[in-house]
C-alpha cells in the first residue's frame, strides 16, 4: 500500500470538493427565508446524506424532509411551513410535477427548486409554459466528486446514452481551482477531447494557477465507448457481483430478506401472463431487508471486496470457523474477570463479526447459486472464446438462443449478443434475423423500437449494417486494435486466485479491463502518443503539459503524487478491482473517478431507449 | 430606465441638442477663424506636430482599467474626444501660456495612457475658463464649445449603449455567455447565415443545454422545411432535438423530423412505436398498422420489419379469436388454473403459451388449437418447444411431454417438413434442440415438485456422465447422483454426499446401501 502520510493528505484535501458543495447547499438555506419543507429525488437522497446531514438541515429551518414522488399528488400544506424546497435532477417529468405544486402554492407560500447538476431549458420551458416561471425560485448545485471510498469518487449521474459533459467539466474546473492545475493530462475517446475543450472554455474566464502542493500528478481521461466490454461481461469481484445481483447504491446495499432460498422468487420464466415492471419492482421493494453500508471501515468487507469470489468464499468460511473457536474458547474461560473481560471486550466484536460473515456467505452462496442455475460457466466459456475468437459460431448462438424465452435471462441474452456484434462487427445477418425474431415473439412487437435503439447504438447489429454505413464498424475496429495491442484475452492461464498477479483475475483470469491496462501500460512505458493517434486519430487523443516533465515520461510513484483515473460514462466494480490491484502492484495511488458505478442492466437499458441514437454518436 | 430617457434626443426639450451640432450660429461665426488662428499660434509653438484632428470615433478601443460603468467603451471614447476638444476650446490667443501649460499636461497625460484622471471633461474646461478670466463674448464661446463638446460626448455614449442594446453580440461571445449561465436574448439574430452559424458553434461548445436552447430558438423562427436543412448539417443537434421530442412524447413531430433529415428506417419505427398506447386496443391498431404496412413500411430497407408487422396483426387476430372463445371462462382447465387477465396485446409466444395450457385438447381444426396457431405465425422452432414444454409441465401432463420430446412428433414434424421444404436447416437438429439442463431449468422452472422419476429418465438420457453428475446435484436428484458416483467408484464423495442426507430418508438408506455394497468396485 502506498505510505500513510501522502494517503492522509490525499482523503484530506479532495474533502474540499465536498464542502464546497456542502456549504454552497447550506447557503442556500440560508437564503431562502422561514420554514422550509425539503423534498428530495430518490435518486439524489443517499448523495445528499454525504453532503448535508438532517441535523444541519434541521438547522437551517427544514421542518420536514421527504420524497419527492412522481405519483403522489402534492399535499396540503402545512400551516407552520413558509417555503417547499425541492432538491432534483432537472427533467421534465420532474418539472411537470414542480408546476403540480406551484399551482397549488398561494401568494404567501413560495417554492424554491435546487437543480442537481444545473438549471435546464427543457424545464425553464415547462414553466414557461405553464405560466409559473416566476413563481418559483431556481438554483442549481453542481455534484461533487463524492468519495464512496478512499480511493473511490462518483459524480453519482444517472445512467443515460446522452452523458452530461457540462456538469463533469464544471466539476473539473471546481477541482483545478481548489487545488491547482493538474500538470498532466491524457485522454483517449471523443468525449474526453470535447470534456477538456470545455473545460478551457469555462475557464477561460479565470486563470487557474499550478500549485507545487497539487496532490495530482497525472489526469486519464477515458471514454466508456473505447471499451464496453467489461460492462457486458460478468466479472468474479466480490464488491461487483453484489453490485450487479443486489445493486450497490452510493456505498450502500439493502440485502433481500430471503437469502437463503435456494430458487431466487420472482416471476416465471415461462407464461403467458406479461410482468409488469412496477409491479415487480414493488415486490422487490418489500424484500429489501435492512441497509447495510459496505466500506472499508468494516474489516470482513473490507478484506473481501476485490476478492476472486471463490477466494472470499474460502475466506470466509475460514472466518466463521476462527470466530467460531474464539467463542468456544469463551465457554472453557474459568475465571469470573476474565469472563467479564472477555465480554466487555470482545463478545460484541466477535457477535459483529459472526453477522457480518453470516451476511456475506449467504450473499456468496446466493450468487453462486444462480451462477450454476442459469449455466453461468458455460456461459464464461463462451464468452472468452468468442473474445479470444477460437468459438463456433453456431455453439454460441445455440446457447443464446436457448435463453431467449427465459425471462430470468434477458440481460444475459442481451449482453452475449453485444458482445458477438462487436467482435465480429456485426453478427451474421440471419442469425441477427432469427434473434429478432425470437426476441419479439418472447417480448412483444413493441420491442423492435428497443431493438433499433439498439441497432443505432451499435450494440447490437448486424453485417448488413456495417456496409449501410462503414463509421459503425469504426468502434469495433478500434477495440479490436488495442486489444491485441495489449493482449487483453489470454488463452486459458492458471492463476492462483486468492492471491492475483494480474488485472485479469476479475475475469477469471482470461480477461484484463483495456482501459485498466492502458493505465498499466503508462506507468510502465509511458504515454505513448504517436501510437494511440495512429489506432485512434488525432482528434480523439489529448495530451495536456501544464508542468516541464515531458508528457511522455512515465509517472513516477517517488514523488507521493496521485494518479487520477476517470472514466467518463461510468465504470464497472471489475474495473474498480484492477485498479486497485494495480495500484496495490506498482506502489502507486490511484482515485478512480467517474460519473457513475455502471450496472450491465442499465447500460442497455438506457441505449434502448434512446430514440435519438440514429443521429450516431 | 432613468438613464435611457435622459439621453433620448427625440424629446423636446432635448431637441435643442439635435439642432445646434449641425449648424453653427452666426454671433459665433468669426469665432472659428479666431481659433484657426490660435491654432496655427500653438502649432507654430510645436512645430506643427500636434496638430489636433477632427474626431473621429474610436476604432478599436481597448477598455480602460478602473471605470466601473458598464459601457467601458464609451468613457474611454469620450475621454478621447475630450483631449481633442479642449485643446478647441482654450486656443484664445492671449491665454496661449495657458493653453502651453494645459498641453505640456495633455501631452504628459497621454504618454500615461491608462490615466484614469480624464473622467469628467467639463471640470478641465470650467476651470481653465475661469482662472483666465475672460470676456462676455469669449465666455459665451467657451460656454457654447463646452456644451457642444458635451453634447458630443453623450451622444458617443448614447450611440455606444444603443450599439449594445440594439446590435446583437457576436455570436462567439453569445455562445460564451450562454454557457457561463446567463441570459442572452437570441432575438437580435435573424438571418440565416446567423443562425447557421449560432447552431455550429454551440455545437462546438459540446453542451447539451446551449444546443437545446439555440435549437429552440431556430424551431420557433424558421420554417419547419429550412430548420430541417439547418439542423441536417450538425448531427449533435439533432440528437439533442430528438432526445427532447421523445421525453415530451411529440412521436409525431418526431415522425416528422426524422423523415426531413432523411432518416426514413428510424422515422417508421417511430411511426410503429407511436401505436403502443393502443396495444390493448387492436380495433384501433389495426387499421393504423395496415396503413403503415402499405405506406413507410413499404420502403425495401423495411421488408423484415414489414413481416414483423403483419405477424404483430396475424397475432392480433388469433388472440381476439380466442378472447371470443373463452368469453365465459368455463370450462375444466379455467377451474385448476383461473385466467386473470385479458390475452389481447401480449406476446406471440404467450398466445401459444395460452393456446397449449387451455386448448391443448382441442381439435386440429379448431381455431385456438396448437396447430391452427402455429400455421398462422410461425414460431421459431426451439422457442416454441421450450414454451409447449413449459406450459405442458405447469399442468403435470407427463406423458405428453415425453411424447413430445421423442423425435418427430406430429407437431415437430409439420414445421420441420417445412423448413425441409425450405432447403434451410436438416431435420436432425431437431433431437438436440433443447439440451438437459436447458430442460430441466424449464421443467423446474414451470413446476413446483416435478416427479423424480422423470428427472431421472431425463438425466438417464444424458450421455456425458460427468455432465449427468452436475446436472444430478444441481436440480436435486439423489437417486442420480448415488447411481453415477457408484458408476465412478468414488466411494469419498459418495460418503460425504450420504452424510449431506436427511438422516433415516430413503435416499440416504440407498447411500448407505451403495457403501455397504461390497461387489462395487471402489477406486
Amino acid at each position: 500500500m502506498a505510505p500513510g502520510t501522502a494517503e492522509l493528505e490525499i482523503d484530506e484535501t479532495l474533502h474540499l470538493l465536498r464542502m464546497l458543495m456542502q456549504r454552497e447547499f447550506i447557503h442556500y438555506l440560508e437564503t431562502l427565508p422561514g420554514t422550509k419543507e425539503l423534498f428530495i429525488d430518490k435518486c439524489l437522497l443517499r448523495p445528499l446524506d454525504m453532503i448535508a446531514t438532517s441535523s444541519d438541515m434541521k438547522r437551517h429551518g427544514v421542518k420536514r424532509i421527504m420524497h419527492f414522488d412522481l405519483k403522489k399528488s402534492p399535499q396540503v400544506w402545512n400551516l407552520e411551513i413558509d417555503q417547499r424546497v425541492f432538491f432534483l435532477r432537472p427533467n421534465v417529468d420532474n418539472a411537470r410535477k414542480i408546476v403540480e405544486y406551484a399551482e397549488e402554492a398561494n401568494d404567501n407560500r413560495s417554492i424554491c427548486v435546487i437543480w442537481c447538476n444545473r438549471q435546464l431549458e427543457e424545464c425553464d420551458l415547462v414553466f414557461e409554459s405553464s405560466g409559473v416561471i416566476g413563481n418559483i425560485t431556481q438554483l442549481s448545485l453542481n455534484m461533487c466528486l463524492l468519495p464512496l471510498e478512499s480511493d473511490l469518487f462518483s459524480l453519482q449521474h444517472v445512467e443515460s446514452a446522452q452523458p452530461d459533459l457540462f456538469s463533469v467539466a464544471n466539476m473539473f474546473v471546481a477541482l483545478q481551482n481548489l487545488y491547482g492545475v493538474i500538470p498532466t493530462v491524457y485522454g483517449l475517446g471523443a468525449e474526453p477531447k470535447q470534456l477538456w475543450n470545455l473545460v478551457h472554455t469555462l475557464c477561460s474566464s479565470n486563470e487557474l494557477r499550478a500549485r507545487p502542493d497539487q496532490p495530482i500528478s497525472h489526469l486519464f481521461l477515458f471514454d466508456r465507448q473505447l471499451d464496453p466490454i467489461p460492462v457486458l461481461l460478468t466479472g468474479a469481484s466480490y464488491e461487483g457481483l453484489l453490485h450487479e445481483f443486489f445493486n450497490i447504491d452510493c456505498g450502500k446495499l439493502a440485502f433481500p430478506v430471503d437469502m437463503r432460498k435456494q430458487v431466487p422468487a420472482g416471476p416465471l420464466d415461462f407464461d403467458w401472463l406479461e410482468i409488469n415492471p412496477e409491479e415487480d419492482e414493488e415486490a422487490h421493494l418489500q424484500n429489501r431487508g435492512d441497509v447495510v453500508k459496505l466500506d472499508n471501515c468494516e474489516d470482513i468487507f473490507a478484506s473481501i471486496r476485490n476478492k476472486h469470489v471463490t477466494a472470499a468464499l474460502e475466506f470466509l468460511h475460514a472466518k466463521a470457523k476462527s470466530i467460531q473457536k474464539s467463542i468456544e474458547k469463551s465457554a472453557m474461560i474459568d475465571d469470573v474477570a476474565d469472563y467479564r473481560n472477555f465480554v466487555e471486550k470482545d463478545l460484541r466484536a466477535l457477535k459483529k463479526d459472526h453477522k457480518h460473515c453470516e451476511l456475506h456467505i449467504n450473499a456468496c452462496e446466493m450468487m453462486m447459486n444462480k451462477v450454476k442455475m442459469e449455466d453461468y460457466r458455460t456461459m464464461f466459456k463462451l464468452e472468452h472464446e468468442m473474445l479470444l475468437g477460437t468459438v463456433t459460431q453456431e455453439e454460441y448462438f445455440d446457447f443464446v438462443f436457448e435463453r431467449v424465452p427465459m425471462r430470468s435471462c434477458r440481460d444475459i441474452v442481451l449482453s452475449m449478443m453485444s458482445l458477438a456484434s462487436l467482435k465480429l462487427d456485426g453478427v451474421p445477418d440471419d442469425t441477427y434475423n432469427e434473434f429478432v425474431e425470437m426476441y419479439l415473439q418472447k417480448y412483444g412487437y413493441e420491442h423492435m423500437f428497443e431493438l433499433q435503439n439498439l441497432r443505432c447504438s451499435r450494440v447490437i447489429y448486424a453485417r448488413r449494417h456495417t456496409t449501410q454505413d462503414r463509421t459503425i464498424s469504426e468502434r469495433a475496429k478500434i477495440w479490436d486494435t488495442l486489444a491485441r495491442k495489449f493482449r487483453i484475452v489470454k488463452g486459458n492461464e492458471p492463476m492462483d486466485m486468492s492471491n492475483p498477479s494480474d488485472m485479469s483475475y476479475v475475469f477469471g483470469a482470461r480477461i484484463s479491463p483495456l482501459l485498466c491496462k492502458i493505465v498499466e501500460d503508462t506507468i510502465d512505458h509511458g504515454w505513448n502518443q504517436s501510437e494511440y493517434e495512429r489506432i485512434l486519430g488525432k482528434e480523439k487523443v489529448l495530451v495536456e503539459e501544464n508542468t516541464y516533465i515531458a508528457a511522455d515520461r512515465r509517472p513516477d510513484n517517488r514523488t507521493r503524487k496521485a494518479i487520477m483515473v476517470f472514466i467518463n460514462g461510468g465504470i464497472t466494480y471489475w474495473e474498480v478491482a484492477a485498479l486497485r490491484l494495480l495500484a496495490i502492484q506498482k506502489n502507486f495511488r490511484i482515485l478512480i473517478c467517474t460519473t457513475h458505478i455502471i450496472k450491465k442492466r442499465d447500460y442497455l437499458g438506457a441505449r434502448a431507449q434512446d430514440a435519438s441514437s440514429v443521429f450516431g454518436l | 430606465m432613468a438613464l435611457r430617457r435622459k439621453f433620448t434626443f427625440e424629446l423636446p426639450e432635448d431637441s435643442y441638442w439635435n439642432e445646434s451640432d449641425s449648424n453653427s450660429s452666426g454671433l459665433f461665426d468669426d469665432l472659428q477663424s479666431k481659433q484657426l488662428q490660435a491654432r496655427a499660434a500653438v502649432d507654430n509653438l510645436f512645430g506643427g506636430e500636434e496638430t489636433p484632428k477632427p474626431y473621429v470615433p474610436p476604432q478599436n478601443p481597448s477598455p480602460t482599467p478602473g471605470n466601473g460603468v458598464p459601457p467601458k467603451i464609451d468613457v474611454r471614447a469620450a475621454a478621447a474626444s475630450d483631449k481633442a476638444n479642449i485643446r478647441l476650446t482654450d486656443t484664445s490667443p492671449r491665454a496661449s501660456g495657458k493653453i502651453v501649460d494645459d498641453f505640456l499636461n495633455m501631452k504628459f497625460s497621454d504618454s500615461v495612457k491608462a490615466a484614469p484622471i480624464m473622467q469628467s471633461a467639463p471640470s478641465v474646461v470650467s476651470e481653465a475658463s475661469a482662472s483666465s478670466l475672460p470676456s462676455e463674448a469669449q465666455r459665451l464661446d467657451l460656454d457654447y464649445n463646452r456644451l457642444r463638446q458635451e453634447h458630443r460626448k453623450l451622444k458617443d455614449q448614447h450611440e455606444v449603449l444603443r450599439h449594445e442594446r440594439f446590435q446583437p453580440l457576436t455570436i462567439e461571445a453569445s455562445i460564451k455567455r450562454m454557457l457561463q449561465g446567463h441570459v442572452v436574448p437570441l432575438d437580435g439574430y435573424r438571418s440565416l447565415r446567423d443562425k447557421t452559424l449560432l447552431l455550429k458553434q454551440a455545437v462546438m461548445s459540446y453542451d447539451t443545454n446551449t444546443i437545446f436552447k439555440i435549437i429552440i430558438f431556430l424551431e420557433r423562427t424558421l420554417k419547419e422545411n429550412i430548420f430541417f436543412k439547418v439542423m441536417d448539417e450538425q448531427k449533435s443537434a439533432c440528437r439533442v432535438y430528438t432526445r427532447h421530442l421523445q421525453i415530451t412524447g411529440e412521436w409525431e413531430k418526431m415522425n416528422k423530423f426524422l423523415r426531413g433529415v432523411g432518416q426514413y428506417q428510424h422515422a417508421s419505427v417511430i411511426e410503429f412505436e407511436s401505436t403502443r398506447k393502443y396495444k390493448k386496443n387492436p380495433d384501433k391498431r389495426v387499421p393504423l398498422l395496415r396503413t403503415m404496412l402499405h405506406g413507410s413500411f413499404s420502403i425495401p430497407e423495411m421488408k423484415f420489419e414489414a413481416r414483423q408487422v403483419e405477424t404483430l396483426m396475424r397475432n392480433y387476430e388469433i388472440q381476439l379469436q380466442m378472447e371470443k372463445m373463452d368469453a365465459g371462462g368455463k370450462g375444466e382447465h379455467f377451474r385448476k388454473f383461473p385466467k386473470t387477465c385479458t390475452l389481447i396485446g401480449l406476446p406471440a409466444l404467450s398466445t401459444l403459451y395460452y393456446s397449449v395450457m387451455y386448448h391443448f385438447d382441442d381439435a386440429s381444426t379448431s381455431s385456438a388449437s396448437l396447430p391452427s396457431v402455429q400455421t398462422l405465425i410461425r414460431f421459431n422452432d426451439r422457442l416454441a418447444m421450450q414454451t409447449i414444454v413449459s406450459a405442458l409441465t405447469r399442468q403435470s401432463r407427463w406423458p405428453d411431454i415425453d411424447k413430445l420430446l421423442q423425435p418427430k412428433t406430429i407437431t415437430m414434424t409439420f414445421s420441420a417438413a417445412k423448413s425441409v421444404f425450405k432447403g434451410k436447416k436438416t431435420t436432425s437438429k431437431w433431437g438436440v434442440s433443447i439440451n438437459n439442463h436447458n430442460l430441466l431449468t424449464i421443467i423446474r422452472r414451470s413446476h413446483p415438485s416435478p416427479p423424480t422419476d422423470f428427472i431421472y429418465r431425463i438425466l438417464k438420457g444424458e450421455s456425458d456422465a460427468q455432465e449427468r453428475l452436475r446436472l444430478a446435484l444441481l436440480f436435486d436428484a439423489p437417486e442420480m447422483v448415488i447411481e453415477c458416483m457408484t458408476q465412478k467408484g468414488d466411494r469419498v464423495s459418495l460418503a460425504s454426499y450420504a452424510k449431506s442426507l436427511k438422516p433415516n430418508s430413503v435416499e440416504s438408506f440407498k447411500a448407505v446401501a451403495a457403501l455397504n455394497n461390497p461387489s462395487i468396485k471402489w477406486k
